[in-house]
């Protein structure tokens, strides 16, 4: 709790957290100022409570409107591919390709959503700026997630249209973007170890179902 | 009528009645119990009514399906905890009936106005059913697929948001997609596993999203270990002085309209139909600044609607092979089991199916009726048992029926999965029913719609330029705009 309670005052600046000290103390007589300080950082932690749950249910929103955008692009990619032996209008890929489309549209507006209302929420909320350096500890693991899906997505997109090799690269690359554009530089290593484990996963199953 | 009186003949044969009373008393407990609702319960019951005759299964599930809308009143008006999602607009006036002192009044009148909801909403279906079944004859393959899809886009319509209900949908059809491709017989998504050639089972989807999944969000959550204390509620205080039973004889002949033709369209359901219900009559209303303070129409009229919405979502499912529910949907896939082919065929083909079930529904509205006015107080004390006792059961149930119905261990591992996938949904607001509808129609909305273009050599203006298929979807469009102003109206 002390090492908190340092944590929280540096963060909020100490000259601020004097003042406010100062008015809090005032207008509660017989109250000093460390009780004050102590008070002021346990309403602080429970802020930061409130906001790592309010992230964390973001942050499952957008997973999951990601992974449904894989599961989209994965439908789409599986479908395009199938073999049509009775040389149909309409071969057995055909209503398949529409729905896994209609899915990756969907859930990656989703999720854009989500990412919208994330980085909206960390720029409009002064009170984050007090428990910046904890949440952002907090948040690793949802950065964990977040950029495996992005990846994921974005990898499956470049290795349908550009190719293994080419996808690859660039999935990389997308991977650093996304998780800059969080600002969240954690976890990245273990994020590329899975994705590429998963990747060659699905090429497996890919090459299965289209075998 | 002369189906009716063929359909009472069937129902009212002991075994049947029996069907029909275990039926009503078990929806009862269920709409009592928060944790669970018709749906799961029904879902579980699926593969065990594979054991007795198809007729006596239907009325069993109709039975818990129409049970249920009694029995959830009951904690709403007493704990002010809704058992059932359709009740939460009885906690507004009801608990503060309750905490007046007045529960026996509130209870009274929500057993007697889903009474006669029902009765009214029975007396429309019969008078319905028939004309609506031979009209559904006309409609081809275009108007079949149009209205597919309208049920499959408006069943996520009245959630939290519109593109999280058409997500939910599309998965559901991605997942009707899994196995034999309908025209050509070949094999899709299956990546390779035997399982899969049959494409997914229904019963363990079902019990995955809706039983498993309050599992897993009890798990999450682990709530409902406080204790609950019910109040007491005397005989004499179940009786309504005139005053109240004319301002409550109004409420529920409205809300009994109002729900009827609610339940009608899919996604609507009994929720709708008790907020549009409770909302109209506080606007009608000559003081309106008592509802939310104890008004008895408040309690009366969406009680009313909900049951009467449950009668009018039974309607498209039997005459058209339409389920806007889950638990339509449940029942649907029951038919299905039982080798029926569900549509405007069914009705011509098997009145001996459909018309005991509508018989036994008179007969359970009756005996709900029965039941929930002297002893409410008495059946609200299974809102008492733990959820840590009620939860393992509930699981143990679902996985064992998802063996049953696929004599495979693969039932209970896609169970578990979609289990998951359940509380997933839950937890970031996707609702689950219009995913569950998908898997159900998926099918035959494919089919409809290969078989459409196929007829119009790939004409595509075939589904904006046929007159009924105009309607439908300027029905749809209608049926968004609303589901989106309700979904408001219950948030404000």
């Amino acid at each position: 709790m002390t090492q908190n309670q340092t944590e929280g005052c540096q963060n909020r600046g100490l000259a601020q957290a004097s003042a406010t000290l100062s008015e809090i103390a005032a207008a509660n007589r017989g109250m000093s100022h460390s009780s004050v300080m102590v008070h002021q950082v346990y309403c602080d932690l429970t802020v930061g409570e409130e906001i790592v749950a309010e992230k964390s249910e973001l942050g499952l929103r957008v997973t999951v409107a990601l992974v449904l955008a894989l599961v989209g692009l994965l439908m789409l990619a599986v479908s395009v591919t199938m073999p049509n032996p009775l040389d149909q209008t309409m071969g057995p890929g055909y209503v398949p390709a529409i729905m896994g489309a209609c899915t990756l549209i969907l859930s990656s507006w989703e999720a854009l959503a989500g990412i919208r209302e994330w980085r909206g929420s960390s720029a409009s909320n002064p009170k984050m700026q007090g428990v910046h350096v904890r949440l952002a500890a907090l948040l690793k693991e949802e950065s964990n997630w977040l950029t495996l899906t992005a990846l994921l997505v974005v990898s499956l997109l470049l290795w349908s249209t550009l190719g293994s090799l080419v996808g690859m690269i660039a999935a990389s690359f997308s991977l650093i973007w996304v998780d800059r554009a969080l600002g969240l530089k954690k976890g990245i290593l273990f994020a590329v170890i899975l994705s590429f484990s998963l990747w060659f996963l699905f090429e497996q199953i890919l090459k299965v179902s289209l075998e | 009528m002369d189906g009716l009186l063929a359909g009472f003949a069937v129902a009212l044969t002991p075994e049947n009645l029996l069907w029909a009373l275990l039926g009503a008393l078990l929806g009862t407990l269920v709409g009592i119990l928060p944790g669970l609702g018709p749906a799961a319960t029904c879902a579980i019951l699926l593969p065990l009514t594979l054991y007795v005759p198809p007729t006596a299964s239907l009325i069993l599930l109709a039975g818990i399906y129409y049970g249920a809308q009694f029995g959830g009143s009951t904690t709403s008006i007493l704990l002010n905890i809704p058992g059932e999602s359709a009740s939460v607009v009885t906690c507004l006036d009801g608990y503060p009936l309750a905490q007046k002192g007045r529960a026996g009044l509130a209870l009274a009148m929500s057993a007697i106005g889903s009474f006669v909801a029902g009765t009214i909403g029975l007396v429309l279906f019969t008078l319905a059913a028939t004309p609506l079944a031979e009209a559904g004859l006309a409609f081809g393959p275009p108007e079949m697929f149009m209205l597919m899809l309208m049920v499959l886009v408006v069943a996520g319509a009245f959630g939290e948001s519109l593109t999280k209900g058409l997500v939910a949908g599309a998965v559901g059809l991605m997942l009707a997609f899994v196995g034999a491709d309908p025209i050509s017989g070949i094999n899709r998504f299956v990546f390779g596993i035997h399982y899969l050639y049959e494409g997914f089972e229904f019963v363990p989807v079902a019990v995955g999203l809706f039983a498993i999944g309050e599992v897993f969000s009890y798990l999450w959550h682990r709530d409902g270990g406080e204790k609950i204390v019910i109040p007491p509620v005397s005989f004499r205080s179940l009786f309504p002085s005139i005053s109240e039973t004319i301002a409550s004889g109004w409420a529920i002949v409205r809300g009994s309209f109002i729900g009827f033709f609610t339940g009608l369209l899919p996604g609507m359901g009994a929720v709708a139909a008790s907020f549009i219900s409770y909302s109209v009559e506080k606007r009608l209303s000559k003081h309106p600044e008592q509802f939310g303070k104890g008004a008895i129409e408040g309690v009366a009229s969406p009680e009313a609607a909900n049951n009467s919405a449950v009668i009018g979502a039974l309607l498209p499912m039997f005459a058209l092979g339409l389920p806007g529910s889950a638990t339509t949907a449940i029942l649907l896939a029951g038919l299905m089991m039982w080798g029926l082919q569900p549509g405007p065929l069914l009705m011509v083909q098997h009145p001996d199916l459909v018309w005991p079930v509508i018989a036994s529904l008179y007969i359970a509205n009756f005996a709900l009726l029965a039941i929930n006015l002297p002893g409410a107080a008495v059946l609200a004390q299974v809102a008492r048992i733990p959820l840590r006792w009620l939860m393992p059961v509930v699981l143990v149930l679902s996985l064992t029926g998802a063996y049953a119905s696929t004599n495979s261990i693969f039932g209970p591992v896609v169970a578990l999965a979609f289990g998951f996938i359940g509380f997933l949904f839950r937890r970031t607001g996707y609702p689950a029913a219009p995913l569950l509808l998908g898997v159900l129609v998926g099918d035959s909305l494919e089919q409809n719609l290969r078989r459409s273009l196929g007829l119009f050599q790939g004409d595509f203006t075939v589904f904006f330029t046929r007159p009924l298929c105009l309607a439908i979807l300027f029905l749809t469009v209608l049926l968004l705009i609303a589901g989106n102003r309700i979904y408001r109206a219950e948030k404000v």
